[in-house]
């Protein structure tokens, strides 16, 4: 496979949230192994941000107690991370994984957790998903005890996190039994703490998927991991955030081998995904829908724009897709399901802040009425990021360029500079919000 | 003739009007502008409250309310002794407000005092240190 | 606006839709989302790209052509609403107490000379909400209704009452597959979710059909340019979405994008006028800030208009999984629904188009006789329905399940199959063959739905 810049910019967004022109530059020039390297391990010593940190009009974030703050809190680490695919897989995680309607420290600690766990043995981050408390409050595994089981968490266990079918009614029942002995403790402030009780578990016989025994929580969790229908269950749902053609049965079957013979590791998948050809296919013509936050952090990102406003929080609320509230357990729908015509109009919305207050803002004085339409678009595009746009989209926005000055007495246009900087704000709202940037 | 694309908050401050119901208090221009502002985030649900600090540095304090449960809740603060310093409105479920007061050091009382609600469960304490 | 707190184990709204995508037969791959004065987005669903102008003639001619044609509405009660304290047994009441515990209702109100009793909450709204509408007559209840060995995930049960078929594979819903019988094929009006996705229930194979969101006013806002600038860009922007591609997720972007720019003014008719006035305001008061009720009175107000309206679908926005605190979240639930179902009975009175209407209730399963520790109740067989409107056959009009012979995983047996409901309304109401839309639909027999 060769390794231009379109190769670079579509792993960029597929595995994080898009690619300066810089990067494209540094990295198509190292080469696809290297570069897939850089991008699955990330930096050596892990990952840090760069740039400042977060200040909203003279204020720190305060992620636990200001609404909000714990989205754009997240939201900053993925515009300033040096390790974007965590973030990414964390974002994944925390769909997949989808718990809502908690107090945001919970939430917080949660998504330490996935962080923690986002590349690593799946079994472990699932079983660490099953004892944070986040989760058990959500799915009313905390306090479900051996007198009357609650059967949540096992259904959503099987059906939603680990393997889609072939599990019995009764497999639910009996999983609910085996995963009973969780038990919260409250103060007046909150919760303290959920610890395990051995007292509080149903210890006796129970059959689960074939097993008899008298299971706990971790034998159920080794359980369902080590079902046959596992292995492509959870191929076939991550690759779905990848890419957006569904894989084949032969890509699914390797794959699964990839996974299990790895030890059910995470990282090795994701490898194999992103270096999967199927990634690269029409490069000129990428067909995933950006998620409301790649879309969001993706233009903060790729433009340079650090948070400083608030505004990205009921952005991502009215796009749809507001972090730490997804809409059930089974997360939200991705693809298509993104589009519709009220998310478009606040996707499009977007484009005023960033052309306002963010790296792309006109400076006054910076745009002359009298550049060409080709230089025009050449500004705004490199003002912008340097996007990939088709060459439609290119021809399109020159055109309004060249008749953004019809109205204007040609004696005038030399001094008509605030119409060249109005210019300048258009074509980059459009470049960072037409089509061809709602799509990766 | 607009030359510069200045921007209008009124999308986001209107939808932020609609979730935010903000109740300042006393202090004088003066005092807020010297004194810090520390944020409380308090979740509500049935029929408990969740404090998500124990304390606060003396000042300008908010509260930042979500009601997570079904009801109805609101949000009372008292001196230890009772005496209401402020409150939010009654918060729908899945609503938020917010409550902003000067306070001094000492201890002071959160309630919900609609319906039973305090008698099962919903009180806590916060203090405010130097 | 409530907001329902799922507790976990749900798959409600557009993620059970998008989760269950690949169940649905994807026939229809062209989606126009527009927006406009009939509330914000409105999404259609048809094989070719449908301008406005032509959806607004052919709705008028459906509705010219048929103007007292009657209308089928579908509320759906998410989670699995639990038969026995909607319609507490007060013939069986000690068995029931016994099995319900500390959660059982108290001295609940009698349903008439029924033997049943009913929960409190249906008689809140107008008129005495539900139990109100049953008192006049228009309400036939349904207990026991469910299929024999349910499958109790809210994903595949939600699927088979969806579809009318019990079966996983990708599928039409019941109420598409009519369409497809004896829809019109121009007109996406005629079968409307009131959502900002389509229900399943009206997934066709060809005929177009849409949703509705509930009202928001947004456009494409542009800051610091007006006038002929701002024309300018929005030109640009209708030819940047204009084009041929390929591919769901492209065409979507290009759809929403290009459509997201024209605020139909042939939809002027319908729009909120500039005095503020509101040409779709309900003739009576619905529940503040419930979004069922809004919706309803989205459908009402939609009906009345000639727009050919044959088919609505909506969502309760409560939740009826109640695995914990069923007094409470059961009792909110079916407030909500008790006063939103008598406003939108009494504004179809109001406007006349009562006679025109039958409104179907529904959840996808029941729930377990038995309590569970944390005052709640899993997921069960026998669930409850109901059918609402001045034709609606009223009474209970099935038999009750016995709460001593149980099923052998300890549910209520089911004493009607919903397909037997949903032929006897086709039939019944809609005045067609049942076996277009249910197969094998001779076996179940039928019940008198309408009178």
């Amino acid at each position: 496979m060769s390794w231009t810049d379109a190769h670079v910019r579509r792993l960029f967004w597929r595995a994080g949230f898009g690619a300066t022109p810089a990067e494209v530059r540094a990295w198509a020039k190292r080469g696809r192994a290297a570069t897939l390297d850089w991008v699955v391990d990330g930096p050596r010593g892990g990952a840090r941000l760069r740039g400042p940190a977060p200040n909203i009009r003279g204020r720190r974030l305060d992620p636990v107690n200001v609404w909000g703050d714990d989205v754009l809190w997240w939201i900053d680490r993925m515009v300033r991370t040096t390790y974007p695919l965590q973030e990414k897989l964390t974002l994944i995680w925390h769909d997949h994984f989808a718990t809502s309607q908690q107090d945001t420290p919970l939430m917080l600690a949660q998504n330490r957790t996935l962080r923690r766990g986002a590349l690593g043995s799946f079994r472990a981050l699932l079983g660490a998903v099953t004892r944070d408390p986040a989760m058990q409050l959500f799915l009313s595994l905390a306090d479900s005890t051996k007198q009357a089981p609650n059967e949540n968490y096992a259904r959503e266990l099987m059906e939603l996190f680990t393997l889609g079918s072939g599990y019995s009614e009764r497999d639910v029942r009996e999983a609910a039994r085996a995963l009973t002995g969780f038990s919260s403790r409250y103060s007046n402030s909150g919760l303290v703490s959920i610890a395990y009780r051995p007292d509080q578990h149903d210890d006796g016989v129970k059959t689960l998927l074939g097993r008899r025994g008298r299971l706990g929580p971790d034998d159920v969790l080794d359980l369902v991991t080590t079902q046959r229908q596992h292995a492509p269950f959870l191929v076939g749902k991550l690759w779905s955030y990848f890419v957006a053609t569904p894989p084949s049965a032969g890509t699914v079957r390797a794959l699964a081998t990839i996974y299990r013979r790895s030890g059910l590791q995470i990282k090795p998948l994701v490898r194999a995904i992103l270096s999967h050809p199927a990634l690269y296919a029409n490069l000129d013509a990428p067909d995933l829908v950006k998620a409301p936050v790649v879309y969001v952090a993706g233009a903060l990102r790729t433009t340079g724009t650090y948070v400083t406003q608030d505004y990205a929080t009921w952005m991502l609320e009215q796009m749809g897709q507001l972090p730490f509230d997804p809409p059930s357990v089974a997360g939200w729908d991705w693809g298509p399901a993104w589009m519709s015509s009220n998310s478009m109009c606040q996707r499009f919305a977007l484009g005023n802040y960033l052309v306002t207050w963010g790296r792309p803002r006109v400076r006054r004085g910076s745009a002359p009425a009298t550049l060409t339409p080709r230089q025009a678009f050449q500004r705004a595009w490199s003002a912008v990021g340097e996007p990939p746009v088709s060459g439609a989209t290119r021809a399109t926005l020159e055109h309004l360029a060249k008749h953004f000055f019809d109205d204007l007495d040609p004696r005038w246009r030399g001094t008509a500079g605030w119409r060249g900087e109005a210019l300048q704000g258009t074509l980059r709202h459009l470049l960072l919000t037409c089509p061809d940037s709602q799509l990766h | 003739m607009v030359a510069w694309r200045t921007g209008s908050l009124l999308a986001g401050a209107a939808l932020a009007a609609a979730l935010l119901a903000v109740v300042l208090a006393a202090p004088t221009a003066d005092a807020r502008r010297r004194t810090p502002t520390t944020a409380v985030g308090v979740g509500a649900r049935e029929y408990r409250f969740a404090e998500y600090r124990a304390s606060v540095p003396r000042g300008v304090v908010r509260f930042d309310l979500t009601n997570y449960g079904e009801d109805g809740h609101d949000l009372v603060v008292e001196t230890r002794r009772g005496r209401v310093l402020g409150r939010t409105g009654k918060v729908g479920s899945g609503r938020r407000a917010v409550l902003q007061l000067h306070l001094a050091p000492g201890t002071y009382r959160l309630v919900c005092d609609l319906a039973d609600h305090e008698a099962r469960g919903m009180h806590t304490t916060l203090r405010v240190t130097r | 606006m409530p907001r329902s707190i799922h507790k976990g184990c749900d798959d409600f709204r557009q993620t059970s839709a998008g989760a269950r995508g690949r169940w649905l037969t994807p026939q229809l791959t062209r989606r126009q989302a527009l927006m406009g004065a009939l509330g914000g987005g409105l999404t259609i669903w048809a094989q070719q790209a449908m301008p406005w102008a032509r959806v607004l003639e052919a709705a008028s001619a459906q509705a010219a052509g048929a103007p007292a044609a009657r209308v089928l509405v579908t509320v759906f009660l998410p989670g699995g609403c639990d038969l026995l304290d909607t319609l507490p047994p007060l013939a069986a009441y000690g068995q029931y107490a016994d099995l319900r515990g500390a959660m059982k209702l108290d001295a609940p109100l009698a349903l008439g000379a029924t033997g049943l009793g009913i929960n409190p909450s249906l008689t809140e709204g107008t008129g005495g909400g539900v139990k109100g509408l049953f008192d006049a007559g228009k309400v036939g209840f349904l207990p026991g209704i469910d299929y024999a060995n349910p499958d109790l995930s809210h994903f595949h049960s939600r699927h088979f009452w969806e579809t009318g078929l019990v079966t996983e594979a990708a599928a039409s819903g019941w109420l598409g597959r009519w369409l497809d019988h004896h829809g019109s094929a121009e007109n996406p009006l005629q079968g409307l979710t009131l959502g900002s996705t389509l229900s399943p229930v009206l997934a066709t194979s060809s005929a177009p059909v849409a949703a509705l969101e509930s009202p928001t006013d947004v456009a494409l806002d542009v800051w610091g340019i007006g006038g002929l600038q701002e024309r300018q860009m929005l030109d640009a922007w209708a030819k940047l979405a204009g084009g041929h591609v390929r591919g769901a997720g492209p065409q979507s972007v290009h759809t929403a994008a290009r459509l997201a720019k024209s605020v139909g003014d042939r939809l002027r008719p319908y729009a909120p006028r500039q005095d503020g006035s509101d040409p779709l305001a309900p003739p009576v008061a619905y529940p503040d800030g419930d979004t069922l009720g809004q919706r309803l009175s989205r459908v009402a107000a939609l009906v009345a208009q000639p727009l050919g309206v044959r088919l609505a679908t909506v969502d309760s926005d409560s939740q009826f999984d109640t695995h914990d605190d069923q007094a409470r979240d059961l009792g909110d639930g079916l407030r909500s629904a008790s006063q939103s179902l008598a406003a939108f009975q009494a504004d179809l009175e109001a406007r006349g188009i009562a006679d025109r209407v039958l409104t179907l209730v529904w959840s996808e399963f029941g729930r377990r006789p038995r309590g569970n520790e944390s005052g709640g109740t899993d997921h069960g067989a026998g669930g409850v329905a109901w059918v609402q409107g001045t034709h609606a056959a009223s009474g209970v009009l099935t038999d009750y399940p016995s709460l001593t012979a149980l099923d052998s995983e300890d549910n209520l047996k089911v004493t009607v199959d919903f397909r037997k409901v949903y032929a006897s309304l086709i039939e019944g109401w809609l005045g067609t063959d049942a076996a277009e839309v249910i197969p094998n639909a001779g076996a179940y027999g039928r019940l008198a739905l309408v009178r």
